[in-house]
């Protein structure tokens, strides 16, 4: 009588435990914003391996098209960005996605190498990219090693502690399930117009390498971290109204690369590439038109010179990446 | 290390544990060393302040008990009544002078923090806990001065008792003869005690971070640097919720320490009883900061009234206005002595003087006109007990209480008159309506806040009809207990005001 009693007592127990243990993993994902989740979900939970990750800020977030990737060339890839995003982070956010893939490229944004963005700005943008991501090792390191302060480590760690107050704020897309992660991978879509006056183009005899910039040193932790899992890694600068000193600041960034062994493309010279007058959507980002075209160059830019997967015949990709190209189609046509 | 954070968790877990696998009179050791390294969590320095206060009370204590085993026993010895007399009389002296100076040392201390901000540009903090721990080792020493207990011996356990972790935050202030044995009771470990503990932790967790929090919002906003400019009936709003954020704030924080010091099988004194129930101003002191009124009364205010000054004082006042102003004039005077030290507690500032002046003066007058209320509520054939009535005396109650409340929102006298002007002046009720949503909360949050104010009043009366609410609870089915319990966790979590940029683990009592 006693041991019925008592399984009684732990079958309850344990039921009721589950049930608010779900009850609490529903008021999390809901309460969660949704931005991170709509980036990343598709690289945590998707059944593919993504061959290329692109780490940067918004430039490259506005600047490359993976679904354009892989129509034209076959290749997998994503985009890890976040907006006001400076190098400190890009290392952490390249860790964080490496736990689910194994890309045989990393290219890098290196646009804003000498410019740290103010902190609560970086602070929202990191959360747009790494809400999504389960607490793990992984994650507790990176935070650590990123935020000294403790009341930002908890708010990354336990986005609850941030998000508890958004029952105020609850929109329709905080109830359903993510609908845009599979096919825009990461890129921020933009259809505005804006010209834009390019300054006089530098050329890279005239490149001044800032030795002692901000972003530098995360950078070399980048590389020396994808040299050891042996990724071979592409700094790149996508088009924008760069003036002069910066533009003199990117093209030392060939000096750099050579110094690290990487590859440097600096894209704000090819004059040709892009439209200043219908190609951006304002002077520092691309909007849709730009991305393609800056899409479809630095694929045959990575297709000649690294060794990237062609997937496009290759099952499960050829089904699910062409069923998210035919969304992304549909999303344009909207 | 608040009791809000994680560390704090972690620590209390691993003391639960600890505590609870060790062998009965082990215990208090490990609930000294958990009191020491909660209280070097809040700075190392500061263990040499309690440290100090601790063994200075001891040894005064100790010296205080041999001089009371003198009175008692030695004395007998003498045979000669007029030498026996002045042999005492030299010993109750040396008594008065031990406490005196102990007095002098430890409130000089607490003086010195506390009026820092005075003569330095940066003010020192508050050792955490000062007050409490100073009020508690006081009262153990002149209730040893008045011989109720002999003086403890063993240093380590006196330490325990000055120290004990959950009161240190913001209190309450407990007395030796109650929390003392407490430590070293035999205990066994039960669910039942960690259940109640838990519970009344949650719901300490929910009047704080769901209801003075989210009243905290609109204070700061109604009654902040903008007050000056804002509409009197938002001032008047302001002041009414910062009186359900300082008593949410408070009562919660007592809730929860209790709660924590439940699950250790340790009943902390009770703090409060639901003072916005009162239907006088005495009343309502018997029901807030129950421990602080206690000790006031029976350290500071007994000994004023009792003594032979006072008595003479009585006896002039009743031969010049009669029987009644005679008994209740050195009362009164009492009140208005203890109260103004009551708000010099609180800070060195003439708005807490204020503070101090209004209630004594309030209790005094109570006193004092007591006959001529009577009469009055007689000749007008008013019934004191009916609903209604109770109603009204118990707001009545709280407006008193909430002007009192208002001198110290205002911080300065000139900011009290401003405060009043905009009141009296600029009321505009319409602002209530129109305006209500443009001081940090919206209307949602308005709405949380009112939901769970009405939770909370629908909890406080079923308590005053005397119905114990975990007990309650906990003859319910085992699923209804965990709903209730999962259910006030979700709550407090989801509608909780913390997160970046709120210090929601600050208590205003912590302060003081």
């Amino acid at each position: 009588m006693k041991n019925k009693k008592r399984i009684i007592a732990a079958v309850t127990a344990a039921i009721m435990l589950f049930l608010t243990l779900c009850a609490a993993d529903l008021t999390n994902r809901t309460l969660m914003r949704k931005a991170s989740r709509d980036r990343m979900q598709d690289l945590i939970e998707g059944e593919t391996n993504t061959d290329i990750l692109l780490v940067g800020n918004s430039h490259i977030m506005d600047g490359v098209i993976p679904m354009e990737l892989w129509k034209e060339y076959g290749y997998a890839s994503h985009l890890l960005c976040a907006e006001y995003n400076d190098m400190e982070r890009y290392p952490a956010m390249l860790e964080l996605a490496l736990q689910y893939t194994d890309p045989s490229l990393v290219v890098v944004d290196v646009d804003n190498y000498w410019e740290k963005s103010p902190d609560d700005k970086t602070l929202m943008g990191y959360h747009e990219f790494a809400d999504a991501y389960p607490l793990t090792k992984t994650k507790i390191k990176t935070t650590l090693e990123l935020y000294p302060d403790m009341e930002r480590r908890r708010e990354i760690l336990f986005p609850f502690y941030l998000y508890h107050s958004r029952w105020n704020d609850l929109s329709r897309n905080d109830l359903k399930k993510s609908d845009t992660s599979n096919y825009l991978k990461g890129y921020e879509y933009s259809t505005e117009s804006t010209p834009v006056e390019i300054p006089e183009i530098v050329p890279e005899s005239e490149g001044v390498l800032l030795e002692d910039a901000y972003g530098l040193e995360a950078l070399r932790r980048l590389i020396a971290d994808c040299e050891e899992r042996g990724i071979p890694v592409l700094l790149v600068t996508i088009p924008y109204a760069a003036d002069v000193p910066e533009q003199q600041y990117l093209q030392g960034m060939h000096t750099f690369a050579q110094e690290n062994g990487v590859s440097y493309l600096n894209l704000i010279p090819e004059e040709s590439l892009v439209d200043e007058s219908t190609d951006y959507s304002d002077a520092g980002h691309l909007n849709v038109l730009g991305a393609e075209k800056v899409t479809g160059f630095l694929g045959k830019y990575i297709g000649e010179k690294y060794d990237i997967p062609v997937r496009s015949e290759e099952e499960p990709y050829r089904t699910e990446w062409n069923e998210n190209y035919e969304e992304y189609q549909d999303f344009l046509k909207e | 290390m608040s009791v809000l954070s994680g560390s704090f968790l972690i620590f209390f877990i691993v003391l639960l544990v600890l505590y609870w696998c060790i062998p009965s009179g082990w215990r208090w050791i490990v609930l000294l060393a958990g009191s020491y390294l909660f209280y070097a969590s809040a700075n190392p320095k500061w263990l040499l302040l309690i440290g100090f206060t601790t063994v200075q009370t001891y040894l005064a204590a100790g010296w205080l008990g041999r001089l009371n085993k003198r009175i008692k026993e030695d004395l007998k010895k003498i045979e000669d009544k007029g030498l026996r007399k002045q042999k005492k009389e030299a010993l109750v002296r040396k008594k008065k002078g031990i406490v005196a100076l102990s007095l002098v040392i430890n409130f000089a201390i607490l003086f010195f923090f506390k009026t820092s901000y005075m003569w330095k540009e940066v003010p020192l903090l508050l050792p955490l806990g000062i007050s409490f721990y100073t009020f508690q080792t006081i009262g153990y020493l002149i209730d040893v001065y008045r011989g109720e207990f002999e003086p403890e011996r063993n240093l380590f356990k006196y330490a325990l008792f000055a120290s004990y972790f959950p009161q240190m935050i913001q209190g309450p202030i407990n007395r030796y003869g109650k929390l003392f044995p407490q430590f070293f009771a035999e205990r066994k470990f039960e669910w039942r005690r960690l259940k109640m503990g838990f519970w009344l932790f949650l719901w300490g967790m929910f009047k704080k971070l769901v209801i003075s929090d989210r009243a905290a919002v609109f204070v700061a906003s109604a009654l902040g640097e903008a007050m000056p400019d804002n509409p009197g009936s938002i001032i008047v709003l302001g002041i009414f919720l910062f009186n359900l954020q300082l008593y949410t704030d408070f009562s919660g924080g007592i809730d929860m320490v209790s709660g924590i010091s439940q699950m250790l099988g340790i009943e902390l004194a009770e703090n409060f009883r639901r003072p916005f129930f009162s239907r006088t101003l005495g009343e309502y002191w018997r029901r807030w900061h129950i421990s602080l009124g206690a000790w006031i009364k029976d350290y500071v205010f007994y000994p004023i009234a009792m003594s032979k000054s006072f008595a003479k004082f009585g006896k002039k006042a009743k031969g010049i206005f009669g029987d009644h102003i005679g008994k209740a004039l050195p009362a009164a005077v009492t009140s208005v002595i203890t109260f103004v030290l009551i708000g010099l507690w609180h800070d060195i500032a003439w708005c807490y003087v204020l503070y101090g002046l209004w209630h004594g003066v309030l209790m005094a007058l109570s006193g004092l006109c007591e006959p001529l209320i009577a009469k009055i509520n007689n000749g007008l054939e008013i019934r004191r007990d009916v609903l209604s009535f109770r109603w009204f005396q118990r707001l009545r109650t709280w407006l008193l209480v909430s002007v009192g409340e208002s001198f110290t929102l205002a911080g300065t006298v000139g900011m009290t008159v401003i405060m009043y002007e905009r009141i009296f002046r600029e009321f505009k009720a319409r602002a209530l309506l129109l305006e209500i949503t443009e001081y940090g909360l919206d209307a949602k949050n308005l709405g949380a806040l009112v939901c769970a104010v009405l939770l909370l009043i629908f909890v406080s009366m079923k308590q005053e009809s005397g119905v114990r609410i975990r007990e309650a609870l906990e003859k319910q089915n085992i699923w209804f207990q965990w709903l209730m319990t999962a259910g006030i966790l979700w709550v407090t979590a989801v509608f909780g005001v913390y997160g970046p940029g709120y210090d929601a683990a600050a208590f205003i009592y912590g302060g003081f």
